[in-house]
Formats: C-alpha cells, sequence, structure tokens
C-alpha cells in the first residue's frame, strides 16, 4: 500500500475516531466531510490491517490510540531518540529536535525545532505516525496541540535508573522490538549491579551534585541524578531539597559539607576547575581543599542509556580502586 | 501630510486598511517552517489539495495564529489608543493599569494549582484581568471621576506587586511549566483553539465598536477634564466606559495570547501620523493598523530562526524600539 | 462679516427665548478655607461684564459658578430664564461657554479641529458634524481672526494665537453666555484691546453676554458695560465704571494708592498707581 496514501487515510480516520472520542470541535470540522470519504476508502480498500490501530497507556498513564505498526517516528526528546536508535529502530525516525546528538546520526535526521518550541509544521510535515515525547522535557501545550491535530503522541518518562530500564523496555514492546529491548536492558541492568557490587558496602561519600554554579543550583532529591548517585554509592545531600532543580545558598552547602563535588560535562561550562581554588566561598569547601572535584558525563541528566556510562563513571570517581586512581584525576 | 476627518474618508482609510488585513494575512498563510506556495494555501484553505498535511498546516495550524493574530493586534491597539485619550498620555499602553500583570498571575496559579485547572488557564487569566480591573477602578477614583493621575499610580503599584507576587509563585511551579511561563509571559500566539476564537471575536468586536461609538467624547476628553465637562459631557460615566471597554479587550487578548508588548503603545501613533488625533478617524485606523502589524510579527516569529519560533512580544520589542526612538525624536525635533 | 443665519433673531432657534438677560441672584459658596458671600448683579444681552479683584477675591469661584459646574450653597443664576444649576451638562454646553487656562495638550490636532470641538454639545446622533456646524467652525475661526492658522497644528502657534482659538472654541459654542477667565492673561497689548474689542463686537452682533475676570483695570474701564469689584469673598461694588471706579475704593482693595483721572481720548475713568503697593497680613 503506497505510504502517502496510508498515512493520508490513517490521520482521517485517526482524527473521524476522535471526533467520536467527544472531540466536538473535531467533529464539526472533520466528521460530516470526512465520514463519507473514509467510507469509500474503506470499501476500497478493504482490510486495513496496518491502520486498525490500538489503545495502549503510555509511560505517563495517558490512554492514546496509535497505529499497530509505527513506521514514521518523531522523537521531541534527545533521550528518546537515544534509545530508538538502541532499539534498532534508527531508519524509522523521520525526525528529532535540534539537540539531538547522539548517536551521529540523530543530528543528521530533519529537525522540528527545539525540544521546548518544536515547530509543529515541520512535524505535521513529516507525517509521522507515532510522536514520542517526554513530559519532564516538552511543554503541555506541545502535547495539546498534536493532540488537537490527532496525531498520536506516545509519553516517556522515568525519573530513576529502574524506572529508565522498564522505559525502555515498554518502547520495546510497543514499537515491536521486544527482544532488542531485553538484551539492551539486561546489559545495561548487568552494568548497574556490577557497578553497585565493585562499591560494595563501602561508606557513601557525601555528594553534591552542581547543575550549575552561579546561582549555585543541585539536583532534587526525586531526580535521575541524585538515583544515579546513590546507585553509584554516593549520598546526595540534596535530600531535603523539593523540586527539580533547587537552588542552594552557598552557606548551606557549606554547612552540608560535601565530601565530593561533581560537574556534568558541558560547553558553557568554562571555568576549569583549577579556579574554584580561588572562588570566594568555593574554596572553603573541604573537597576543594582536598582536590576531590570531578567532571562527568552529561548523560547523567539524561534518562537515555547513556546513563549508564554516566553511573559508571560517577562511581568510579566516588570509589577510585587501585587501579582506577590513575584515570579519576580532576 | 494627515488624511482629514471626515466622514468620507473614514470609509475610504478603514476600507483599504481592511484590504490590507486581508492581503497580508494571506500572504502570512504561505510562511512558517516549512515552505508553502500559495497555490498550496489557497488549495489547502478550500480543502481542495491532494496533501493532507498541507491542508492541516495551513487551516489547522496557520488560520488559527492569524485570526488570532487579526483580534489581537485590533484589540490591543484599539484599547491602547482609549486609554492614551483617557490618561491623556501619549505613553500609555494597555498595560499600564497592570491587566497584563493580573491575567499572567491567573495563569500562573492556575498551573500551580495544575490538573483540569492548568487546562483552562485562559479563563483564569481573564479572570485575573478583570479582578486586577476592579481593583485599579477602585482605588483609582476619587470623587467619583477617574483622575488620570490617581489612575496611573494605581495601575502601576498594582502591576509592580503582582510581578512580585508571579515571581515568587514562579519559584514554586516545576522547572518546565516555568519555561512555559516564559512564552506566555513574552507573548504566544500558537496556542489557541476554535472555541476562543469563536468567543474572541464578538468580544473585540463589541469593545471596538462600543469604544468607536465614543469617538466624538474621547476627541473632547483629550482636551482636559475640566474641559470636556464645559462642553457638555458627562466625563465620570464617559471614562468609565472607556475604561470598562479598554480593559475588556487588553483582558481577553492577553489571556489567550499573553503580554505583547510595544503594540498597544506604538500603532496608536503610526495611526495618528496618518490620520491625525480625531479618534473616529484614529480607532479604525489603529484597530486595521494593529492587526496588520502583528501578523506581520508573527509571521517574522515564526521564520526568522525556523523551525524554532521566537515569541511573537520579543519581535514586537525589538521591531518596537527603533520605531519608538524615531518617533521620540521626531516629535522632539 | 456675514454670519450664516446670523440675523439677531436666528439667536432664538439655539436661545429659545426673545431677550437674553443674566440674573445672578444672592449665589454664596463656601470652602473649607474661603467663603464667597452672596453676591448679585444682572447683565442684559450685548452687555460685557468685567470681574474685577486682587488676587483670592473670589473672582474664579464665581465665575465657575456662573459657568453652572460649582453648585452654590446658596441663591441661584438664571439664564434667560433657565436656571443653570438645573440643567443637564449637555444643555448647559448649549447655553455657556468657558473659556480659561487650558490643561496643557500633549496631542496634536489642527486649530480647525481644535475649534470644532466646540459644537460637540450641538452635535446630533451622528459622529460626524454637519454641515452647519462647520459653517460655524468657520465663523467663529474669522471672528477670531484665526483663518490662516486654520491648517496649523495647535501646538506650534504662538499663546495668543491659542489664545484666540481657545476663544474661537468657545464662540463655536454659540454660547449665550460667554465667560472668560483672564483672557488677556498672556498678551502684549496690542492683542490685549484686540481681545477686548473682539469680545465687545461678539456680544453685541451675537445679542450674548461676556463675563470676564480680568486684571486689566483699565482696559476693562475702557470696554466693560458693568463692573463688579471682589475682594476677600465680598462684592465690594457693583455697577458702571463711574460707579466702582472710585479712587479710595480702589486704593483700600489693591493695597496701594491709586488715583482716578480720565483717559485722555475716550473719557472714562482710569485708574494711575501713584505709590508703593502696601501688603497687608490679612491676605490669604
Amino acid at each position: 500500500m503506497p505510504r502517502p496514501l496510508r498515512s493520508v487515510r490513517g490521520v482521517l480516520l485517526f482524527v473521524l475516531f476522535k471526533a467520536m472520542l467527544n472531540r466536538m470541535e473535531a467533529g464539526q470540522r472533520w466528521g460530516r466531510r470526512c465520514r463519507r470519504l473514509i467510507l469509500i476508502l474503506a470499501a476500497l480498500f478493504c482490510t486495513t490491517p496496518a491502520f486498525a490501530g490500538r489503545i495502549v497507556t503510555d509511560q505517563t498513564g495517558r490512554r492514546v490510540r496509535i497505529p499497530d505498526r509505527p513506521t514514521r517516528l518523531v522523537s521531541l526528546a534527545p533521550s528518546i531518540t537515544e534509545t530508538l536508535f538502541m532499539l534498532g529502530l534508527g531508519d524509522q525516525v523521520v525526525g528529532d529536535t535540534d539537540y539531538c546528538e547522539y548517536p551521529v546520526e540523530a543530528k543528521l535526521k530533519p529537525h522540528v525545532g527545539s525540544i521546548l518550541n518544536p515547530s509543529l509544521e515541520r512535524i505535521v510535515s513529516l507525517r509521522p505516525d507515532l510522536v514520542l515525547g517526554s513530559p519532564e522535557a516538552n511543554r503541555r501545550e506541545t502535547a495539546e496541540r498534536l493532540e488537537r491535530l490527532g496525531i498520536p503522541l506516545y509519553g516517556v518518562t522515568a525519573r530513576t535508573v529502574d524506572e529508565m530500564l522498564a522505559s525502555i523496555d515498554d518502547l520495546g514492546k510497543v514499537l515491536h522490538r521486544e527482544e532488542e529491548a531485553s538484551r539492551l536492558v539486561d546489559g545495561l541492568r548487568q552494568r548497574v549491579e556490577a557497578a553497585a557490587h565493585r562499591v560494595g558496602n563501602r561508606k557513601p561519600p557525601r555528594v553534591l551534585f552542581v547543575v550549575w554554579y552561579r546561582p549555585l543550583t543541585t539536583a532534587g532529591a526525586n531526580t535521575f541524578v541524585s538515583d544515579v548517585i546513590r546507585r553509584a554509592g554516593g549520598e546526595p545531600i540534596s535530600h531535603g531539597l523539593q523540586g527539580e532543580w533547587p537552588k542552594l545558598s552557598l552557606e548551606e552547602a557549606l554547612r552540608l559539607d560535601p565530601d565530593v563535588i561533581l560537574f556534568p560535562r558541558s560547553e558553557s561550562f568554562s571555568p576549569g576547575l583549577e579556579e574554584f581554588h580561588s572562588l570566594p566561598g568555593w574554596r572553603d569547601f573541604r573537597a576543594v581543599k582536598t582536590r576531590r572535584l570531578y567532571v562527568v558525563s552529561d548523560a547523567i541528566i539524561r534518562s537515555s542509556p547513556r546513563l549508564v556510562d554516566a553511573l559508571e563513571e560517577v562511581a568510579r570517581v566516588l570509589h577510585p580502586s587501585e587501579a582506577d586512581k590513575v584515570g579519576a584525576k580532576p | 501630510m494627515i488624511i482629514a476627518a471626515t466622514r468620507r474618508n473614514a470609509w475610504i482609510v478603514t476600507a483599504a486598511l481592511a484590504a490590507g488585513v486581508i492581503v497580508v494575512s494571506l500572504s502570512a498563510l504561505a510562511f512558517g517552517s516549512v515552505h508553502l506556495g500559495l497555490v498550496d494555501v489557497w488549495s489547502g484553505l478550500r480543502g481542495t489539495t491532494p496533501k493532507a498535511e498541507v491542508a492541516v498546516i495551513v487551516k489547522e495550524i496557520r488560520l488559527p495564529r492569524v485570526l488570532l493574530a487579526i483580534l489581537v493586534g485590533a484589540a490591543l491597539a484599539t484599547s491602547g489608543t482609549a486609554l492614551q485619550a483617557l490618561l491623556r498620555n501619549p505613553l500609555a499602553d494597555p498595560y499600564v493599569l497592570g491587566i497584563s500583570s493580573g491575567a499572567a498571575l491567573g495563569a500562573i496559579v492556575a498551573l500551580w494549582v495544575g490538573g483540569r485547572a492548568a487546562a483552562a488557564s485562559p479563563l483564569a487569566a481573564f479572570v485575573g484581568a478583570l479582578a486586577t480591573t476592579m481593583w485599579v477602578y477602585l482605588l483609582g477614583r476619587r470623587a467619583g471621576r477617574l483622575a488620570s493621575y490617581t489612575l496611573v499610580l494605581a495601575g502601576v503599584v498594582t502591576a509592580s506587586f503582582l510581578s512580585a507576587v508571579i515571581l515568587f509563585v514562579l519559584t514554586m511551579l516545576s522547572t518546565r511549566d516555568v519555561r512555559g511561563m516564559a512564552f506566555w509571559l513574552m507573548g504566544d500566539l500558537s496556542v489557541v483553539t476554535n472555541v476562543q476564537l469563536q468567543i474572541l471575536f464578538p468580544i473585540v468586536v463589541m469593545g471596538v465598536a462600543g469604544l468607536y461609538a465614543l469617538s466624538k467624547d474621547l476627541n473632547v476628553l483629550l482636551l482636559g477634564e475640566e474641559e470636556a465637562a464645559h462642553l457638555g459631557v458627562n466625563v465620570a460615566r464617559i471614562q468609565t466606559a472607556v475604561y470598562l471597554l479598554a480593559s475588556l479587550l487588553t483582558g481577553v487578548a492577553v489571556a489567550l495570547s499573553g503580554a505583547i508588548g510595544y503594540l498597544g503603545l506604538l500603532v496608536p501613533h503610526l495611526a495618528r501620523m496618518l490620520v491625525g488625533s480625531d479618534h473616529r478617524m484614529l480607532l479604525p485606523t489603529a484597530a486595521l493598523g494593529g492587526s496588520i502589524v502583528l501578523v506581520l510579527s508573527d509571521t517574522l516569529a515564526r521564520t526568522a530562526v525556523a523551525p524554532s519560533e521566537l515569541p511573537v512580544g520579543a519581535v514586537t520589542a525589538v521591531a518596537g524600539a527603533p520605531v519608538f526612538i524615531y518617533l521620540l525624536r521626531r516629535t522632539a525635533g | 462679516m456675514a454670519s450664516p443665519e446670523s440675523s439677531p433673531n436666528a439667536r432664538t432657534n439655539e436661545g429659545g427665548r426673545e431677550s437674553v438677560a443674566l440674573k445672578v441672584e444672592g449665589v454664596a459658596h463656601r470652602y473649607p478655607h474661603f467663603e464667597l458671600h452672596p453676591t448679585a448683579f444682572q447683565a442684559q444681552a450685548g452687555q460685557l461684564v468685567a470681574i474685577l479683584g486682587p488676587n483670592g477675591s473670589g473672582k474664579s469661584t464665581l465665575l465657575e459658578i456662573l459657568s453652572g459646574h460649582l453648585r452654590p450653597h446658596a441663591g441661584r443664576v438664571q439664564l434667560n430664564g433657565c436656571d443653570l444649576h438645573r440643567l443637564s451638562p449637555r444643555e448647559r454646553a448649549q447655553r455657556v461657554g468657558l473659556a480659561r487656562q487650558e490643561t496643557i495638550l500633549l496631542f496634536s490636532f489642527t486649530v480647525r479641529e481644535f475649534v470644532r470641538q466646540g459644537r460637540h454639545p450641538h452635535l446630533g446622533r451622528g459622529l460626524f458634524e454637519s454641515g452647519e456646524d462647520e459653517r460655524w467652525v468657520d465663523w467663529a475661526i474669522e471672528k477670531t481672526n484665526l483663518t490662516q492658522f486654520g491648517a496649523r497644528g495647535i501646538l506650534e502657534i504662538s499663546s495668543g494665537e491659542f489664545q484666540r482659538a481657545v476663544l474661537a472654541r468657545t464662540l463655536a459654542q454659540r454660547p449665550q453666555l460667554v465667560l472668560l477667565d483672564e483672557p488677556t492673561a498672556n498678551l502684549d497689548i496690542g492683542y490685549q484691546i484686540e481681545m477686548f474689542q473682539l469680545l465687545r463686537n461678539v456680544a453685541a452682533t451675537e445679542r450674548c453676554i461676556a463675563v470676564v475676570v480680568t486684571h486689566e483695570l483699565n482696559l476693562a474701564a475702557e470696554m466693560a458695560d458693568h463692573l463688579l469689584l471682589l475682594d476677600a469673598g465680598q462684592c465690594l461694588r457693583h455697577g458702571t465704571v463711574e460707579e466702582v471706579f472710585d479712587a479710595e475704593l480702589l486704593s483700600r482693595v489693591f493695597r496701594t494708592p491709586v488715583i482716578v483721572d480720565r483717559h485722555p481720548s475716550s473719557g472714562r475713568p482710569r485708574a494711575v498707581w501713584v505709590g508703593p503697593h502696601r501688603p497687608s497680613h490679612q491676605q490669604s
């Protein structure tokens, strides 16, 4: 069946379904005109296994109707793009955001714009049959507008390492890549457990994760970052703080007296670690004086499979074994 | 050269500008992150295009935006003109009386409460705007009349206070919602439903028509409150009517599109350069001029950094500042 | 200059009565720190009335009461049989015009648009002025010699011309009673004389009454039919210039020695200052 026709019909049918699911606006606009067209098309194309669609519950708890076999995927978050490629779905990704950089092939895909403000026009022009987004990254308005346009959006969410692994599994089920998913998940889980095993029962050092240093912003207690640190054998000192990226005053941070300070690698992070030895306030941290400042992979902020790389890196840094000491220099 | 204020000229100018609105709007439908020719636009509008995505882009994405731009542009420009007359101050704009802060606070509280309330944030914004209108009105009254300076003071104080409250509530929101609010605070024409447009249209028409019916009195009000009273104008009643109509227009515009700046301040001045200060010519000129300016700004916002978008308020500010400076130099020189 | 329908009878269309007369009956007003005591006088159509007195004597208060916008605590103002304070603002504006120091304008009108505002009380339901309205605007501009300024911006003309424009606007109202608060305040002597002559002329030809508050004692003496002298809220004397221009009275009121002689050409009384001002600690 020719692809364009299939997706045209798919969109029209989907919109009609939406109309019958109490979307009054859609009903007025599309219902009358398209009902006739649908009947004609249905008669012409008889059985339509490709688009019966199925209702699933996405990872945010929404019920959404998606195609049985989606073949044109648009990803609205870099972590989702990474996961899709790792599941071998790279060919079916027809569009991603400007910020999707892993793997390299993702950079070459057509871009739909920023994570916060993707261009709906671009998304529509790519004729996706499934869009994947994340409530942590994308705006509610984007989800609403996609819904109104009748484009199915599957929500992906993960706030801890375990949730991330479950999310990959779930995506594999939904996108018919169960085998690849379970292989991927098993491998990642092994690495996580290996890291935990290596850390063993050593006393977890108190860790301050600095997202940005001016003003001092750290990761909240219920975020990925804190979970990764815990798994890597550390104790994040932000456990009392609410919100995703709470701000911490320098005095309070000094009072909490972390053993280790971690920074995510980023281009905009210009001061070298050496500078912190002379920055007022910062130089008083015991961690600075004992030179336990480290830069780790920025994957620690993303809920993608590369998170496990970051976890291992953090584990190495927090609990250097003799063999690791050479590689763990700040 | 200023076009004199006669009934005939009023018709001519209005018709010409209305045609301008239509031309600009149709052209705007051709622009965006995806390139479409005018043929595509036309067939998309009529539903005769074979490419379904073109129809979706033109009718579902661009057309509501352009319609919203027309209505909001007219509402803000008219409101700005009316408030400049009411306050007898060429620096007045629709937000000087605190309405945009009230609307923003309503929206942000709805976001904070979350859930279904968050989806109804335009309504919450409108309620916030209305409440601020009432509050500033009560605060700004003096012996039954709206003295313009007490009104401005009341508005400025209220706006500052509300901005502080907004900042406070912003710290309670999750980061993602904060980023969403940033777009709203700078103006965002992209989130509108057909139902909202259907509600907006009669309100804007009523507001603009209502103010136009008062244009005789607005002219006299420009001479001064005492002078207007001595010419037989019921100053208190006219002031209240103008205040309420202008606030209604501003409130509903801000509730649906955030606080788009500079439009309500500059379009009246540009219109005055063309047709003078007589409101019988000025109001329709400003209203339609506002539509044209906002459609153009929004088109620029959608295309300048495609596929990303600029908030339309940023475009009006960047374009507005040089225009403002030009106007300043022109009147000073 | 012929004005449209300028026969005296035409005034009855807007005035509604045969004769125009102003009767001020014992009007008084009390402010927290100042009191205007009951004041009364009368004037006939065609007359120019001058209100004189030192600063703070209540001249402007009296004028406000005459305009109908300040309700007196006692007494009433009858214009042509109508109690001014019983009328609606619009009806009042059709009968009474007030010209005084204006609020600063920040918006630009042309002079013609400015004068045209005077027709506001007479405008019908439509938004725009009728042909007759426009003719009265032209007439008012002509009367005040502003024809060549018609298309200029109101912010671009000199203060003398602006004051004439304010007068033109008031005239465009075709009022039965024209009130002016110091219309010659910023004008040079030539303009001052021109303004008073214009007022006399208008009062005579249009059969209306002009009431002028002024500091120009001698101009008032030359031009006015009826004068009032106020001091500290009291009307000390009113009548013709012969009656009011009493040297001893003027010296007392203005706290400056004055002699009264005759103007060499007109023969009217003229006040001449002959000594220094003696400030009184009673001045409010």
